[in-house]
């Protein structure tokens, strides 16, 4: 590469002013900024934030819900909410806390709705195994179908507890947010669930060490 | 110790979470994507064409609503102006061609005639005042009718009180005392902050 050719690569420094007047590239924005900047009327940056939490999110509401169809409907009832409410955001906790409360809420209305405390009966209801690939093995699939079975044995709570850690990557205190449970509460949550699943996927392969 | 016994059950955690991300495969149907990505495309349209319809469907009805108001409020008007004004009107009407004038000048707008003669004799703006009641009263008196007639006093007075008072001055000078009491205490009612003359 010439040098010619290594100045055109190189990013422009851009002076104080000049940065104002060209926001920043939004593969740098935080999720607040890009909320900030949907509301602002700019949809590609909605498009961005959006790609940064559909998947992790959706298993959070697949996994909690232990159905596609439910989880379907919440994560699109979830996303509307948040898109709906566009206009009153304020970057006041990571968006993240606020998608996920959302979410988290949406569920407990479904839970509420279907007049019973825990939405998926444990062990009569499996998720559809997603299509596997060429180059995975049999023993990755039973080990998917242990852990989802695990899950599906936690209270709905420690399940819940347990998704948002794993999924979502929330800490302690965020997730106390989102459940409105004490920081002591999620603590003692999460362990149970940990252990608890440690103990199953331990129980299931009689070989592996705990 | 404890940090030995924290970092065990840390270990295992770390181990899940490992097992849990490379298990945890499933992505959001593309379909699904879409819907969401099409929701945010629309929910960014300006306002205006978001609100449009139903503002078009609110302003019809109030509208409407209004009109109907209005209409149904204007019988009721009708109801509260016409007898004061046709009682006072009637009895200038009846008294009028019978006490003071004669036979050949028996036409409409006469108390508003007498009421301009009167006038130029006090001042030339009188005058005019007088000769502006008599031109507002002309409409009415083109019809012919006795109660429109005689309602030209009330015509002017609604115009300005100063015109009314000229008029009620000529009921005066004609010597229709009851008439033009009537005329006053009406006159007090319409405009109350209208200072008398003595």
């Amino acid at each position: 590469m010439g040098a010619a050719e290594q100045a055109i690569a190189q990013p422009l420094a851009l002076s104080r002013k000049a940065a104002r007047v060209y926001p920043s590239p939004m593969h740098d924005c935080s999720d607040q900024e890009l909320m900030l900047r949907y509301q602002a009327g700019e949809l590609a940056a909605f498009e961005l934030l959006y790609r940064r939490h559909n998947t992790p999110f959706y298993r959070y509401l697949l996994r909690l819900a232990g159905d596609r169809g439910t989880a379907e409907d919440m994560f699109q009832e979830t996303w509307a909410k948040v898109i709906r409410a566009r206009s009153s955001y304020k970057p006041v906790a990571q968006f993240s806390t606020y998608l996920y409360t959302i979410g988290h809420r949406c569920f407990i209305d479904h839970a509420r709705k279907a007049r019973r405390l825990s939405v998926v009966d444990p062990g009569t209801q499996e998720l559809e195994d997603p299509a596997p690939s060429p180059a995975e093995n049999a023993e990755l699939a039973l080990a998917r179908k242990r852990l989802d079975a695990a899950l599906r044995s936690l209270p709905d709570q420690q399940r819940d507890v347990f998704l948002l850690k794993e999924e979502a990557g929330l800490d302690l205190d965020a997730i106390a947010m989102v459940t409105g449970a004490s920081r002591e509460a999620v603590k003692s949550q999460l362990r149970y669930a940990t252990h608890k699943l440690r103990d199953a996927m331990a129980a299931a392969t009689p070989g592996a060490s705990a | 110790m404890s940090d030995r016994i924290r970092e065990n059950d840390r270990q295992p955690d770390n181990d899940l979470s490992k097992i849990y991300v490379e298990l945890a495969r499933e992505d959001v149907p593309p379909e699904l994507d879409r819907k969401i990505l099409t929701m945010a495309d629309s929910g960014q349209r300006p306002a205006v064409i978001r609100w449009g319809r139903p503002i078009a469907i609110a302003a019809t009805v109030v509208i409407c609503f209004s009109l109907l108001l209005n209409l149904a409020q204007s019988p009721d008007d009708s109801q509260f102006r016409e007898p004061t004004s046709r009682g006072v009107a009637d009895d200038v009407s009846r008294s009028t061609p019978a006490r003071m004038l004669p036979a050949s000048e028996e036409r409409p707008g006469n108390a508003m005639r007498a009421a301009q003669d009167t006038a130029e004799q006090a001042s030339p703006a009188a005058a005019s005042a007088a000769l502006a009641a008599e031109s507002l009263a002309a409409g009415p008196v083109a019809d012919l009718e006795p109660v429109q007639e005689a309602s030209s006093c009330e015509t002017a007075a609604q115009a300005q009180p100063e015109l009314w008072w000229q008029c009620i001055a000529a009921l005066r000078a004609q010597g229709l005392e009851q008439e033009a009491e009537a005329e006053i205490l009406l006159l007090r009612q319409v405009f109350p902050e209208f200072p008398l003359p003595k």
